[in-house]
């Protein structure tokens, strides 16, 4: 055991996974960056937006960080699966509430229907990030403890990376075709 | 010593008074083990409600400060990414920290800011790899100048990890302290310091350069 190796095992691959998935991470931004005109428009999407983005973020950490936890059995997975089934519709809620209660004191003008729509769009966004990110980390996780590598250089970023482009794919598809 | 060789003991030959003093010092190990390891849908929940406050604080300030957007056509490109990079080397280093610490030798301290120290630098190189490509993709798609996005994704990644990283390792170590799972509780503080703290950064660059 050697305490110079405490995180990123080997230098030169975790500054070629950080810089591939944050450069696949870049798809998302093209993507908003495309509908920026549309987004600047719908407050609520624009101040959930860091939230949206940093909530999909945790999820992909928690998941990433339990299953690739050496000490983690699989009543620890299945633990894990009802926390997020808890907690998704928790957080989508939370996002939300808020977001809608700031634009309104923004003086955007909140209707029934866009009400609905956007508390539609969070939660579906948060359930199909959450199940593709479960998914990916367990095929991943289970390919990089057959390969003898460190599934915490690698697993966390490539699906923090995943999770992040899918919610900020739903978000422009959202402000360009379903608001 | 291979187990076929030990002599065998007869379980009641063994005072009562160590059995006692093994079977609580097995049990706390394990619950101690079974607290930094476990899922909590608690934890997990009050993380998010932490992330919830403190982007959309970060939504608000980039919802009045929207115009700053549109100075540098590549900073809704770069601002996900960038966060995203830094959140999940966040992760990786507070991860590491928690995995590993108990099974290493020799100083802790040393290791941890050795820990921080690489990340950053990792951090760094992969904010100015992510400003090239981001820069390509401006000058392909948004008529941007190359350059500056270098210099805007280099800038805030660098000031952006430094700030962040030694406040994620410390708050690995307090959460281990507080005999909670780092792996339900500093996902959250990453995001929410990295996706709000990127932007601030971000926003402020952008509105100097130009």
């Amino acid at each position: 055991m050697n305490h110079i190796t405490l995180p990123h095992r080997s230098l030169t691959s975790a500054i070629k996974t950080s810089s591939v998935a944050a450069s696949i991470g870049l798809v998302g931004g093209i993507g908003l960056q495309f509908v920026t005109k549309d987004i600047v428009l719908l407050v609520p999407l624009l101040i959930a937006l860091p939230a949206i983005n940093a909530m999909a973020g945790d999820f992909a950490t928690i998941i990433t960080a339990h299953i690739g936890d050496p000490e983690a059995s699989q009543q620890t997975i299945n633990k894990l699966l009802k926390a997020m089934v808890a907690s998704v519709p928790v957080s989508a809620a939370g996002v939300v509430a808020v977001s809608l209660f700031i634009a309104t004191l923004q003086g955007y003008e909140v209707t029934r229907s866009f009400m609905y729509l956007y508390s539609w769009f969070v939660f579906m966004s948060f359930t199909v990030v959450v199940a593709v990110t479960v998914l990916s980390s367990i095929v991943l996780n289970k390919i990089l403890v057959d390969k003898k590598m460190n599934s915490d250089d690698v697993l966390i970023p490539i699906s923090n990376v995943l999770a992040s482009v899918l919610m900020l794919l739903c978000i422009a598809l959202a402000a360009w075709r379903l608001f | 010593m291979d187990p076929k060789t030990q002599p065998e003991i007869d379980i009641d030959q063994v005072p009562i008074t160590s059995l006692e003093r093994y079977s609580t010092q097995w049990r706390a190990l394990y619950e101690h083990k079974l607290r930094l390891h476990d899922v909590s849908i608690k934890q997990i929940i009050l993380g998010q409600i932490f992330t919830l406050l403190v982007a959309m604080a970060a939504g608000v300030f980039l919802a009045e400060n929207r115009s700053a957007l549109l100075f540098i056509g590549t900073t809704l490109v770069l601002y996900p990414a960038l966060a995203d990079m830094l959140s999940s080397n966040a992760a990786v280093l507070s991860t590491s920290i928690h995995h590993d610490i108990d099974n290493l030798s020799g100083s802790k301290l040393w290791a941890i800011i050795v820990a921080i120290a690489k990340t950053m630098f990792v951090s760094i190189l992969a904010s100015m790899i992510l400003g090239v490509f981001a820069g390509l993709v401006g000058v392909l798609f948004f008529e941007t100048a190359f350059l500056e996005t270098v210099r805007l994704a280099t800038l805030a990644g660098a000031i952006s990890g430094l700030i962040g990283m030694p406040i994620m390792a410390g708050a690995t170590l307090i959460v281990r302290n507080m005999q909670v799972n780092p792996d339900d509780v500093t996902a959250p503080i990453e995001t929410a310091i990295f996706n709000s703290l990127t932007l601030a950064v971000m926003l402020f660059i952008a509105s100097s350069i130009t």
